[in-house]
């Protein structure tokens, strides 16, 4: 009898340091990291100066500021600029550049827009994990105009687009 | 044999006999049965950690991330970049055997403090991570597990914080 109890305290003696043996933990880390958000700074729109009126052409300004016609097109006179945006955020995170919502004015399109990213040369604005651009990297930006030919002297146009630049 | 002795030896036999019937009135037994189960212990493997990726430096506020992985900012914090990921835990153990689950030891890090940590097991919808008779793990379980970053806004650019706290399984 007596060690018929001796062996049932035992087993409960077991029962009750087997309850801290079946805890399970683990630590979850939550990793959170700190940075810059991305400003663009546009430092001057595209201009293309003045060109022949009622005269349909595709005008091409590069991003280093020359402007060319096709067919019968002619360019006059006036300031040529390319578009010039300064692009600041992450010293440590690379960005993706890309254009689009070309929108139409006064039957002028613009189109093919090309860019060159922190001095490098020009090309497609479909730029992927461009360099991280710190405090400021400079974006310069040609496109195409296509010219309806409608156009009287003395009339102008502001055709538009968009540039995006995200984190990578 | 006189009847003297004769009567000394009948009297040692009734003597006897009563010994013997006293003994079985005496002895009284029981059996007892020691009932004893076997299973498998908890384990609990982590799959991943969280992860909120890159928030706007030096600006106070809480970011959520949930069980699905989506991150929010509840005031003037914006999240940037980088890969957003809920905790993921693989708890596995006996097959009929419910867990009970909980979460603490909520630690700060970089002027980050975890709270309020969202979980969903086995599919199920996220909620409180105190969970009282989950299903039986069996082979595998999985416990995604969102949280809340407190941040403090000290925090500069190109720093980074990695807040812990603890998901503890008991069987039930």
């Amino acid at each position: 009898m007596k060690q018929l109890l001796s062996r049932l305290f035992i087993i409960a003696g077991m029962l009750l340091f087997s309850a801290d043996a079946i805890a399970a933990t683990q630590s979850v880390t939550a990793n959170i990291s700190f940075d810059t958000p991305l400003s663009l700074t546009k430092v001057s729109d595209i201009s293309i100066g003045a060109v022949k009126a009622l005269t349909a052409s595709t005008y091409t300004i590069t991003t280093a500021g020359v402007v060319t016609a096709t067919g019968s097109g002619v360019w006059l006179y006036g300031t040529k600029t390319v578009g010039n945006i300064t692009i600041a955020g992450s010293t440590t995170d690379t960005i993706n550049i890309s254009v689009g919502g070309y929108t139409a004015q006064n039957g002028v399109t613009p189109a093919n827009a090309t860019c060159a990213y922190n001095g490098g040369g020009a090309g497609s604005c479909t730029i992927a994990s461009a360099v991280a651009p710190g405090a400021g990297k400079t974006l310069l930006i040609g496109v195409d105009a296509q010219v309806s030919g409608t156009q009287a002297a003395g009339t102008t146009a502001t055709p538009t687009f968009t540039v995006t630049v995200v984190y990578n | 044999m006189t009847k003297k002795m004769e009567q000394l030896a009948l009297r040692f036999f009734i003597v006897a006999i009563a010994l013997l019937f006293s003994a079985d009135a005496l002895a009284a037994t029981q059996s007892v049965t020691v009932n004893i189960s076997f299973d498998t212990p908890l384990t609990l493997t982590k799959v991943s950690d969280i992860s909120f990726g890159a928030v706007k430096a030096g600006v106070a506020d809480t970011y959520t991330i949930t069980t699905a992985g989506v991150v929010t900012a509840a005031g003037s914090g914006v999240w940037l970049y980088g890969t957003k990921a809920a905790a993921n835990i693989t708890i596995a153990g006996s097959t009929t055997d419910t867990v009970n689950i909980s979460v603490g030891g909520y630690t700060a890090n970089g002027g980050v403090t975890p709270a309020n940590a969202t979980c969903a097991y086995n599919g199920g919808g996220a909620g409180s991570c105190t969970i009282a008779s989950a299903a039986a793990p069996g082979a595998g379980k999985t416990l995604l597990v969102g949280v809340d970053a407190q941040v403090s806004g000290t925090q500069v650019a190109g720093a980074t914080a990695a807040p812990t706290f603890t998901v503890t399984v008991i069987y039930n």
